[in-house]
């Protein structure tokens, strides 16, 4: 027998062996699953996902438009931040705060006279409201004075020393030193400087830019 | 006349389901039956059996043909015995040097009566002897018996070159004429 009559003998007896097929529930898994993937999508299937990317869209701007307009909307909160400067502005019109007050509100404030000052006619508009930065009472924190500070009591204090050593170290004499005998300071030295000429100094700190 | 199957497999790519039915009802019986009797333990074989059919049904809009349909359907099943033995830590090596001494059995004498009770014990035997050839010749008799491949077709689905197919099926023949003729 040659070798192909060999290979013929065990092919026949080969199919003579038990002939093994999947059982029947395989086939219908197998079929199914080959069904499925060719069958048309169903109505939720096809519109699932363009839904979904509807409502994220909508969701996104939603929250966009929330992000930048918060409740009230821009102008309701800028016409409250004009009624809120106008009102401190135009605290300072009606009689003038007293000393305490107005140093504990503002540690800086320029130390004058508390003499009650008249409001300006024209602090009070025709419809009574007030127009604080048209006439700001005297005395009264400049809100367009930012960095203007004025030196307190113990401040002027030891500039006042500091500037009597710099002129003793010098060998000066002061021209007001004379002029102003009767408000020199104990004698600590020739030469002393009048605190009423010092008092209105204003010191002057430009905030940098 | 009927259409080939690469036709239907065409067909099925396109969306019709039918075409799909007609070329599981032709392959069915010799994959499961390859599959089968490369993996033995029929638990396992079902479900290597369906995943195959499975990758088939994912890779059809992927299929040309430019080969037979068979030999296709074939490398994919190949692919996947191969991932199932290397998950179990085995490898499609072939025992081809050790084969090559052992000598070609002699051509035995004709059957005798007693044909039936003889003809079960062979068919034992035949069953026997592919259960231990090693993997490699195993998987190129049955592509050769069961998907009647051709030993390029063979090479081709199995990624190996065609000598190597034929030498490997030349030592399975060898031992499974031995085995009924003894």
């Amino acid at each position: 027998m040659s070798e192909r009559d060999g290979d013929d003998a065990v092919a026949r007896r080969y199919r003579e062996l038990r002939r093994e097929v999947p059982s029947a529930a395989l086939d219908v898994k197998v079929l199914a699953a080959a069904r499925s993937a060719v069958a048309p999508p169903s109505f939720a299937r096809r519109w699932a996902a363009p839904l979904a990317a509807a409502a994220v869209l909508i969701l996104a701007a939603g929250v966009t438009l929330q992000l930048q307009h918060p409740e009230g909307g821009p102008s309701a909160v800028q016409e409250e931040a004009v009624q809120s400067r106008a009102k401190k502005a135009a605290a300072p019109a009606s009689p003038a705060p007293t000393p305490q007050a107005e140093s504990g509100e503002i540690p800086f404030a320029p130390r004058r006279p508390a003499e009650p000052l008249p409001a300006s006619p024209q602090s009070k508009s025709p419809e009574g409201k007030t127009e604080a930065a048209a006439a700001p009472a005297r005395g009264a924190p400049n809100p367009l004075a930012r960095g203007v500070v004025t030196p307190s009591a113990p401040d002027l204090a030891r500039a006042q020393r500091e500037a009597a050593d710099a002129v003793r170290g010098f060998g000066l004499q002061s021209p007001a030193a004379g002029a102003s005998a009767a408000n020199a300071a104990p004698a600590s030295g020739p030469f002393s400087i009048d605190q009423a000429t010092t008092a209105g100094v204003q010191v002057r700190i430009v905030e940098p830019r | 006349m009927a259409a080939s199957d690469e036709q239907l497999m065409l067909a099925y790519a396109g969306g019709d389901a039918a075409a799909f039915e007609a070329l599981y009802g032709r392959h069915k019986g010799p994959l499961f039956r390859y599959v089968v009797r490369s993996v033995k333990a029929r638990g396992e074989a079902e479900e290597i059996y369906q995943e195959i059919w499975m990758r088939v049904v994912e890779a059809r809009v992927r299929y040309r043909p430019e080969a037979k349909f068979t030999t296709w359907l074939y490398t994919i099943a190949h692919h996947r015995l191969v991932d199932h033995w290397r998950a179990k830590g085995l490898a499609l090596v072939s025992l081809d040097d050790e084969d090559a001494a052992t000598p070609e059995p002699a051509a035995g004498p004709d059957a005798e009566p007693h044909r039936a009770a003889e003809a079960r014990e062979t068919l034992e035997r035949l069953a026997a002897a592919i259960a231990a050839l090693p993997s490699a010749q195993r998987e190129v008799f049955l592509l050769r018996v069961e998907a009647d491949l051709t030993v390029p077709e063979i090479a081709a689905a199995t990624g190996s070159d065609e000598e190597a197919a034929k030498s490997r099926l030349r030592y399975a023949m060898n031992k499974l004429r031995e085995a009924i003729d003894e």
